[in-house]
Parts: structure tokens; C-alpha cells; sequence
């Protein structure tokens, strides 16, 4: 139980501007402590990161001083930006009424990739608060000139839920910030930076990162909370269970309801979210008809309008019950709930507590519940809560030297206008020069009296993706009209021929899957059942670039590709499978880079004699490798993958991978070869250390394993690393 | 030095991804112009691969023809000196004589047509002709339309063209052949016909800068070119000296493309000049001149249909690829196949210009 906690307010040293304070009467509003203080320090002209608690007036804490300033400075400008524009659209809203009651002009706008051509010179030339999103900064800032007035005038960047900017798209968006900042240094302004962000670890550092400025850290919460419940919801507390993680999560969704609670719950993904809802309205449907047209499932993949009608009815309480992916986790506004269920562990503690902030309203108690699955990282939260409420949040990592990434945005940046040394070393402290060179030897970028101009004949941003997104998109088809959209990845996945897609709680029969055209042609069929594909993934070795020896042990790095193969799917009826039926689609194929080593002939030995199994083994030492690789190479786990087997066609020889997840691959393993005598040492002292019996979410346990977490040993895994570890700690009998 | 042996392998590794990136997003670019229905580029695009082939034939004959020579041998011009840099300029004189709609007519299509004042439809402009009013001159005491009479009546005796195809713009479209009777009060001196040959669609350097000018028969051509990316800024300064207050642009496609492109650039380098100024698309007017009448309106197909084809010439597509291959092997072959190129679509432009001047 979380305790309730009454309001802290403050009052502000210097009174707020009238406009304002009309907004805030007029709304009811009162400033809380931490509210006044992010006031108080943007008027000193400080940068903030704010790191409080979903749900305690984070949007308030920065709109008041902006709109102060804003109505001040009558020219002044500010940027927004939303990792969604589903979320840019909210703060429109947001901004729209302020400016309205407040009557301090400001023309909010919202420019991203919706926005009309036709709209968007006006927006330009007028608005004060621009929205958007780094996707679309990105390719906005080489159309600089057009921006002058708003770039000349920018006061302040609002960088909201910024958490969502670690690892490698962090890294890039860091670097597309530091682009920013040149181009407002080049127009004469210095705006103050608000970052919002989730609890981390390490607010300041992150904040400092991203923008490369010095923060003042706002997070002790002065908002009311009320009394909240967390409950860990275990089925599998006898280690049996009776039924599926799933059916119980349905059960419990249905209890909240039929008690008039009004419940959000979370799913693993977008299969289950449906089919959560699905199964509860059809159970509701036999007991309470009127019950059943109020719930819901919510996505991504759906819509735009689907969406804003869903979350429309939710904040209007028509909706009683929504099941949803993680679409809904972050700060769109359904106002609040007053349950939440979260069907298995989200992955991260920042996103567990994201999610949880879902519940609870003004003064009234709330309910939170983490209903375990079976794989043994939920087992160990059921069994360890105090990894939940007194363990740390994650750090959010930003690499600012990570050679792919920097190359690109510095190249973006010539296009942008001439680089110049020493000048902009200030906005790319690592490699800038050393960039500017190889550019250089690439044809791409000029060292001329002007400065570094870029000389590519492609436009550069498109050359450089911010995140790993897919860009092939297939359409959803039913009867000429379109239903939804999917990637590539989610079409074999989800829509092969013979699929039953779920969407809005109907059923539709995937007729045929064209790859060609990528539309996905489906029926509405009324079936029950559901269906799950099985797949195979092979990783091959294209070509071994370069051998490293550490001491003893022999680290390959090299270009690898991940071929995984949709062979067939099963029909299923609630959990029981009732059929299978193979597939005859093309492999999707993956390139990247990768490390792997073998491992050596004594450990597999050694893991025989003690009686212990190997394949776990190396399986449990891959992910402990790589849960100790973000904070050596600077990325997220999310950023790299890894595969281990008992014997790799390719080596001949019991294997471990591990490889970056973006398409061509990032430099994640290549660094990760410079320093894996390093990490397989603190890898090794990690397990051995753990005080865990067979292991958890510390040492082997990964929240993002293909095979549920299995099968994993933890002492073979300890077998395994110790001999690496002496390896790379042996001379080098070379 | 074992490690920084390694680091610039690593380096060399991620630059020649980054280069083989940036070659799919121009060729994607190319794609899309090529496709696209709304950008109909302004020169000549092979869309068989002969074309192609043709034109890589070309450029090998050009570079054993101009083995070891320098550009400034083959082609005779000299070196601009300004402030921000060199460039090099070659001149040539051209016999074409353009012909613009005489001013008298310009004014006279101008003020009869009454639709070009707000809230006049056919049937009011029916109407007021018959009660007797023949130019919008007559207009300037009417009640209703009196005073937009008066202001459209004085930008056409100030002769302010870039008003008046703005103003013609607004009733109708800029494309309107109405707004190229803006032309007729140009003198042929004051029109500035341009051409840019650019490394890529926007954000790109430029290579060329074309400009034509025409005195009494003669159309004479000046053509700044950047023998390197560093010699961009003295083309663009060079570009401006052509242009004053009574200057006209006349383009090919310069809407969507070579001024918003100069534009970009003049940015760049943060060099001051204004481009917004009385502006003739002559593509906007070819489309509606000779719809129907050739397969597409590239300007290579418009010349053809207008003047027949050329005789040995580059597909736009490659002007990239040709610049790339100069700068690596120093040989002037391929750069003057540019200039050359850059050279005849002027003389083109002009030609269909006066085309559509006679109407």
C-alpha cells in the first residue's frame, strides 16, 4: 500500500503574471511546492528536468512560466517536443484553452508529419509555441531560413516524457538537440531547455546528455496522492496455476468492473490486449449485455480517429473497462483511473511505475495490480516485491561518442550550414574532427574557406534514421476499406494467410498476405478461436571482419544475419491448441554486426561433470552479458540482441552472440569488442554474486527473452563466465 | 599505434556506410522525381536505360578526349574573384532574340478582364460591359468595385509585375496566362533567365549557376561554375550581381525548385540577397500552352516539340554522378558535359519563352 499524502503548496516569491493567474483561478487551480519551484528556477533563467510522478501537474510546472514569458516578451517563442503526435495533439488542446482563458496570444500549432502544406508557412511565420516531434526537427532544420523569426525568438525547448530518449534513438536525439542548439546559436538566442521525464536513476546526468546543458533537478512531488493499493497477483503461487496468466487477468478485469471500477489494463501485446477484451465482453455479454459495449481494447496500429474516440470515452467515463498495449503508458490524456492491471512484468521499473500512475484520482484510493506470468523474471518480482518498491529505477543511458551515430549528425549538421573549428567542438565534444575527416574521404563533406560544407548529392537527414523504425508499411484491408496498419515484421507475425486478427474486439480471417503490394487482404469471420505463429530464427555468419584476442580468449566481430522463419501457426480455443497449419512465407532477414566467441571445450566439461546443464548455461551467461553491456557501450538492453547455442553451425562450437538491433548495425558490438575482457570480468563477479538461488531479474534473468526465460542454469552460467573470465585474464599465449 | 590503426578502420567502415546511405536516399530522390506526377523536373530524364547507357558512352568519350587537360584549357572563361571566394565564369554569345508581349497588349489583356477583381464573376462582368464599361479604367469610380479598380489600374501603369501576378494569382493561378502579360512591361534586358545544376534535390551544393540575358539579338549566357564545393558562394555572389530592382526571373520549374534551392543556399553561406521578385515559371505556362501536344512537359520534350531535339546531351539524373567522377579523377571531360548541358536548356528556356510570349 502506497499511503495517501496531503497537498504541499507554496506560494510564489514573485506573483504570477495576471493573465496567468486568471487561467489558474478560473480553473481552480493552486501551485504545488514543486510547481512554484520549477517557476522559480526557469525566472532565474536555470534549465530544469522535472522527475515527479505521473499525475502531479508536470505540464502546469512549465506552461505557467512560459505563458508568463511568452506574455511578457512579446516575440518571444518555444518549442514542444512529443515522442508521439498523438501526444503533440493533447498538448494542443492543453495550450489552445490557456492561451484562450489566459488571452496571451501565443498561436499554439502542432507541425509534424500531419500538418498540410498549406498550413505550414503560417505556422512558421506566426506561431509562438510550436509542437512536434524529433522525427520531424530532424528534417526541419536544414529548411532553417524559413524558421529565422522563430528561431531568432526561441526562449525556451520543452522536451517532454524524454525518458522515451535513451539508448541509441536517445543518442540521436541528444545529437539532434546539440544540432538545434547550433542553429539557435547562429540566429542569436540561447533558450532555457524544461526536460519532463519518468523517474530515473540519474535525472540530471540524462538531462545533461540529451541537451548538453546544466540542469536543475525538480522532484520532490508536492501533489496529493491519495491511498493507492498495490497488489502482486501471483497464479502460479502453488507453481502450478490452474489457468492461463492471461484468463486470470481477464478474471480479475471483469471483477474490477462488475465493481464499478474503472479499469485500464495493460497487455503484453497487441494480440493479448484484443483478446483480453475480447473474452471479457463475451462473458459479460452472457451475464450483462449493457456491460459489454463498455469495454474496449486500445493500440497502436489503429486509426488516428479510432484512437481519439476511444480515449475520448474513456475520460468520459462511457468506457468502464480498456485493455491496451503500452500505447496508453505514456501521457495521453484519459484522465485517471481507478484500476489498473498489468498482465506481466512491462520490462522496465520506470515503465511498471508509468503504468501504475494510471490509477488514481483526486482523493479517492486506487488500485494497482501486477499479475505474474510464469517466466521466472515475473516469478521473481512476485517473490521479491522489494525488487519493485525499494530497488532502483533504471538509468537512462545517452552515448555521445558512438562513431555511427555522431558521423551522421555531423554530416547533417554541415548540411545545415559550414561546421567550424573550433567553434562547434562546444555542440560535438567527441570526434568531430576525426567525423569531418572521413567525411571528407567520402566525398561527403568539404574543409573550404567558409567551413565544412557538406558535399553529398542525397538529402542528409535521410540518410540518417533516428530510431530503428520500420519503414515498410502494410495495409489492412477488409472489403475495399482500410482497417489498420502494420510493419513488415508485425505482417508475417500477425496477418499470414489464415490469421485471425483481432481489432476492436471483432474477429477478421486474413485472406491473403500480398507482400508485393504489402496489403493484407481480411474477412470479418465471427470465429473462436485465435491463432499463434511459430517461428525459427537462425543467426549466420556473412563475414568475420576482425579477431580480437584478449588474454587467452579470441572475440570475433563481424557482419551477421538473423533470418527468422515463419514455418507455421497453431489455432487456438482459449488456451488449448485445436490445430496446426504451416506457412509457406519468405524468410525476414535481418543484417547486422555482431561479437561472438566460442566457449571453451574445459566449461562445457566442467557444466557435464557437475551434473548441470549447459544450454542453460550459455543462454544464462548471454543474458547476463548483456544486461552489463548498456552501461559499458552506452545504449539500452533494448538496443542489442543476443543467441546462444550448444553448437553453431558456423563455429562448430558452443557459441555466444550478440549483435545490434538496428538494421546494419550501430557500433554497439564493436565497441563491446574493445571492452569484453572488461565486461566479461564484472559479468562474472555480478553472477557469482548475486544472492539469488537460480537466478533473477539482477543477474540472468532478461525481461526481453524470445524463450521465456528458458532454459537457464545459473551455476553452469557462473561455470561459463569464470572460464572466460580466466581466459581473457590469461596471458596471451600468442 | 595499434589502436589508431583500428580506430580509423572502424571510422573508414562507418563513413562508407554512411556514404552508401546517401547514395540510396539520392537515388530514391531521383525515383521520386521521376515518378512524381506534381514535380515534373526541368530537364531531360531518360526513362529507358539506353539513355542511360548512351549517356555513360559519353562520358567516357569525354574523359579519353580531355585526358590530362584542365577545365580552363578545354573551356575558355575566367576566374571571378569576390569577396566570398572564386568561381570560374564562362561566356558565351547566343543568336537568339526573345520576344516579349508588347506592352500595349499586356495592358490591354490586364484591364479587360473584369474577373480579376474581387467578387466579379462572368455574369457582373457580362453585366457591367454591357452597361458600357470596357476597361477596368472605366471601373475606378464604380461604387462596389471602384477601389479595387483604382489600386489593380495603378499597379499597371507602375508596370509592378510581381504584384500583378500575385494579384493574379489570388483570382486565378499564378499559371494563369494572364500573369505572363506581366512580362510585356520587361524590357528583354531586364529578364534574367536561370538555371541551376545542383548536386541533388535541396540541401545539396550547387555546380552550376546559369544565367541569359538578352540584348537587342544577341542572348548572352554566363555560366558560373564551382570547379570545387568551396567555389559554391562566389557563384551564388556572382548570380546576384545579375540582379536589381527591375530584374524578372524567367525559369524552368524555378518555383518548386531553382529559387527555393537558391534560397536554401543564400542561407547557407548566410549571403544576403532577395529572390522574391516578379518571377515567370515558363513551365506553368508551357502546360497549358501545349497540353495535349507532347508526351510530358520536360523541357527536353517541350524543346523537341518546339525546336527539335539536341544532338548530344546528358540525362539530369547523371549531372551528379558526372560532377563525382571530375572531382575524383580531375579530368574536366564530364564537367564540361555539365556546362554544356546547362548551356543549351538556357537557350531552350528562352526559346519557349518567347514561344509562349507570342502566344
Amino acid at each position: 500500500m502506497l499511503s495517501a499524502r496531503e497537498p504541499i503548496f507554496a506560494e510564489t516569491a514573485e506573483e504570477i503574471a495576471p493573465n496567468v493567474q486568471a487561467y489558474l483561478r478560473k480553473k481552480g487551480i493552486r501551485l504545488y511546492r514543486h510547481q512554484i519551484k520549477a517557476r522559480a528556477a526557469l525566472r532565474e533563467g536555470k534549465d530544469i528536468v522535472i522527475a515527479t510522478p505521473t499525475a502531479s501537474g508536470k505540464t502546469l510546472a512549465f506552461n505557467v512560466p512560459i505563458f508568463e514569458e511568452l506574455d511578457r516578451e512579446h516575440n518571444a517563442t518555444a518549442l514542444y517536443l512529443y515522442p508521439t503526435k498523438a501526444l503533440s495533439n493533447d498538448q494542443l488542446k492543453v495550450l489552445q484553452e490557456l492561451e484562450l482563458i489566459s488571452a496571451v496570444r501565443v498561436n499554439p500549432s502542432v507541425y509534424d508529419g500531419d500538418t498540410p502544406s498549406h498550413k505550414r508557412p503560417k505556422i512558421r511565420t506566426s506561431a509562438r509555441i510550436v509542437i512536434s516531434n524529433p522525427y520531424e526537427l530532424h528534417h526541419v532544420l536544414p529548411w532553417h531560413y524559413k524558421w529565422q523569426r522563430f528561431l531568432a525568438n526561441l526562449k525556451f525547448i520543452v522536451i517532454d516524457e524524454a525518458h522515451v530518449y535513451r539508448g541509441v534513438f536517445g543518442s540521436n536525439v541528444a545529437l539532434l538537440i546539440r544540432r538545434l542548439r547550433r542553429l539557435c546559436s547562429y540566429y542569436g538566442s540561447e533558450p532555457q531547455f524544461v526536460i519532463s521525464t519518468a523517474t530515473l536513476a540519474n535525472p540530471i546526468e540524462f538531462g545533461e546528455k540529451l541537451t548538453g546543458r546544466t540542469f536543475t533537478l525538480i522532484s520532490e512531488d508536492g501533489s496529493p496522492r491519495a491511498r493507492k493499493y498495490f497488489v502482486l497477483y501471483n497464479p502460479y503461487a502453488d507453481g502450478i496455476g490452474k489457468r492461463s496468466a492471461h484468463q486470470e487477468a481477464k478474471d480479475l478485469f471483469l471483477l474490477f468492473i462488475r465493481n464499478h471500477l474503472q479499469t485500464l489494463c495493460f497487455a503484453p501485446s497487441r494480440k493479448m490486449a484484443e483478446l483480453i477484451a475480447l473474452w471479457a465482453k463475451n462473458e459479460a455479454e452472457e451475464s450483462t449485455p449493457l456491460l459489454a459495449d463498455r469495454i474496449a481494447a486500445y493500440r497502436a496500429g489503429y486509426l488516428p480517429s479510432t484512437r481519439r474516440r476511444i480515449e475520448e470515452r474513456l475520460r468520459s467515463g462511457h468506457l468502464v473497462g480498456v485493455t491496451s498495449t503500452n500505447a496508453l503508458e505514456l501521457g495521453i490524456d484519459i484522465g485517471s483511473l481507478d484500476a489498473v492491471i498489468m498482465a506481466g512484468y512491462p520490462g522496465t521499473i520506470i515503465s511498471t511505475w508509468q503504468q501504475a500512475g494510471r490509477a488514481g484520482r483526486g482523493q479517492d484510493e486506487s488500485l494497482a495490480t501486477l499479475v505474474g506470468f510464469h517466466d521466472p523474471l515475473d516469478q521473481y518480482f512476485m517473490k521479491h516485491p522489494g525488487a519493485l518498491f525499494g530497488g532502483s529505477h533504471e538509468h537512462a543511458i545517452i552515448d555521445l561518442s558512438n562513431e555511427y551515430i555522431t558521423l551522421g549528425h555531423v554530416m547533417c549538421a554541415a548540411a545545415e550550414f559550414p561546421l567550424r573549428l573550433p567553434r562547434d567542438v562546444a555542440y560535438f565534444p567527441a570526434l568531430l574532427s576525426e567525423s569531418l575527416e572521413e567525411l571528407e574521404r567520402q566525398g561527403l563533406a568539404k574543409d573550404t574557406s567558409n567551413g565544412w560544407v557538406y558535399s553529398g548529392s542525397g538529402r542528409a537527414t535521410e540518410a540518417v534514421p533516428l530510431n530503428a523504425l520500420s519503414s515498410q508499411i502494410f495495409k489492412v484491408l477488409c472489403e475495399g476499406r482500410l482497417l489498420e496498419t502494420l510493419d513488415k515484421t508485425r505482417a508475417y507475425r500477425e496477418a499470414h494467410s489464415g490469421a485471425v486478427l483481432l481489432h476492436e474486439g471483432e474477429t477478421y480471417v486474413v485472406e491473403q498476405l500480398d507482400l508485393t503490394n504489402r496489403i493484407i487482404s481480411v474477412s470479418k469471420k465471427n470465429v473462436d478461436y485465435h491463432t499463434e505463429p511459430m517461428k525459427t530464427v537462425d543467426l549466420r555468419i556473412v563475414k568475420e571482419l576482425e579477431k580480437r584476442p584478449h588474454g587467452a580468449l579470441v572475440v570475433s566481430f563481424g557482419i551477421v544475419e538473423v533470418v527468422e522463419q515463419y514455418v507455421g501457426y497453431k489455432t487456438l480455443r482459449y488456451d488449448q491448441v485445436v490445430g496446426i497449419e504451416s506457412l509457406d512465407l519468405p524468410p525476414l532477414r535481418f543484417t547486422t554486426m555482431a561479437l561472438w566467441f566460442r566457449v571453451p571445450d574445459e566449461a562445457v566439461t566442467q557444466v557435464a561433470n557437475e551434473q548441470l546443464d549447459i544450454g542453460g548455461g550459455l543462454h544464462g551467461a548471454e543474458h547476463a552479458l548483456i544486461a552489463m553491456m548498456p552501461l559499458h557501450v552506452m545504449c539500452d538492453r533494448w538496443d542489442i540482441g543476443g543467441v546462444s547455442t550448444t553448437c553453431h553451425p558456423d563455429t562448430t562450437a558452443p557459441t555466444i552472440f550478440i549483435y545490434d538491433g538496428f538494421e546494419g548495425g550501430i557500433g554497439l558490438a564493436e565497441k563491446a569488442v574493445e571492452l569484453i575482457a572488461e565486461i566479461v570480468t564484472v559479468t562474472r563477479e555480478l553472477v557469482t554474486g548475486c544472492s539469488c538461488d537460480i537466478g533473477c531479474p539482477a543477474c540472468i534473468y532478461s525481461p526481453k527473452c524470445g524463450n521465456d526465460n528458458k532454459p537457464l542454469d545459473k551455476q553452469a552460467a557462473i561455470v561459463v563466465l569464470e572460464q572466460l573470465a580466466n581466459l581473457a585474464s590469461a596471458a596471451s599465449n600468442r | 599505434m595499434l589502436i589508431e590503426g583500428q580506430d580509423n578502420q572502424k571510422l573508414s567502415r562507418v563513413g562508407a556506410r554512411i556514404k552508401s546511405r546517401v547514395d540510396q536516399a539520392s537515388d530514391a530522390a531521383d525515383e521520386e522525381r521521376v515518378s512524381s506526377s506534381q514535380f515534373i523536373p526541368g530537364l531531360f530524364y531518360p526513362t529507358d536505360h539506353s539513355g542511360y547507357a548512351q549517356a555513360f558512352a559519353l562520358k567516357r568519350a569525354l574523359i579519353e578526349k580531355h585526358d590530362g587537360k584542365a577545365l580552363e584549357e578545354v573551356t575558355p572563361g575566367t576566374e571571378l574573384v569576390t569577396e566570398r571566394g572564386t568561381c570560374y565564369r564562362v561566356e558565351t554569345e547566343e543568336g537568339v532574340s526573345i520576344r516579349t508581349i508588347p506592352p500595349k497588349r499586356a495592358k490591354e489583356s490586364l484591364l479587360t478582364d473584369f474577373k480579376l477583381l474581387h467578387g466579379v464573376r462572368e455574369t457582373t462582368e457580362r453585366a457591367l460591359k454591357e452597361r458600357g464599361y470596357r476597361s477596368i479604367a472605366d471601373l475606378v469610380e464604380h461604387d462596389r468595385f471602384g477601389t479595387q479598380a483604382l489600386r489593380f489600374l495603378k499597379l499597371v501603369e507602375m508596370r509592378d509585375s510581381g504584384e500583378l501576378i500575385e494579384w493574379v494569382g489570388r483570382r486565378f493561378t499564378r499559371s494563369d496566362p494572364l500573369a505572363l502579360n506581366a512580362s510585356g512591361f520587361h524590357t528583354p534586358d531586364q529578364l534574367l533567365f536561370v538555371d541551376l545544376e545542383t548536386l541533388g534535390l535541396f540541401t545539396s551544393p550547387i555546380i552550376v549557376i546559369g544565367v541569359a540575358e538578352a540584348i537587342d539579338e544577341t542572348l548572352t549566357v554566363r555560366q558560373y561554375v564551382a570547379r570545387n564545393v568551396g567555389e559554391e558562394p562566389a557563384a551564388l555572389e556572382a548570380l546576384l550581381s545579375h540582379v536589381d530592382a527591375s530584374t524578372a526571373l524567367v525559369t524552368f520549374n524555378g518555383r518548386a525548385f531553382d529559387v527555393p534551392f537558391l534560397e536554401q543556399r543564400l542561407a547557407y553561406y548566410r549571403i544576403h540577397g532577395n529572390l522574391q521578385r516578379a518571377h515567370f515559371d515558363v513551365l506553368q505556362f508551357a502546360r497549358r500552352r501545349w497540353r495535349g501536344l507532347t508526351p510530358d512537359f520536360k523541357l527536353a520534350s517541350l524543346e523537341k516539340h518546339v525546336m527539335g531535339a539536341r544532338q548530344s546531351d546528358i540525362p539530369s539524373a547523371l549531372v551528379p554522378e558526372f560532377y563525382e567522377t571530375y572531382l575524383r579523377t580531375q579530368n574536366a571531360g564530364p564537367l564540361v558535359a555539365i556546362i554544356d548541358h546547362n548551356r543549351q536548356d538556357l537557350v531552350a528556356l528562352a526559346h519557349i519563352f518567347s514561344k509562349v510570349c507570342e502566344g
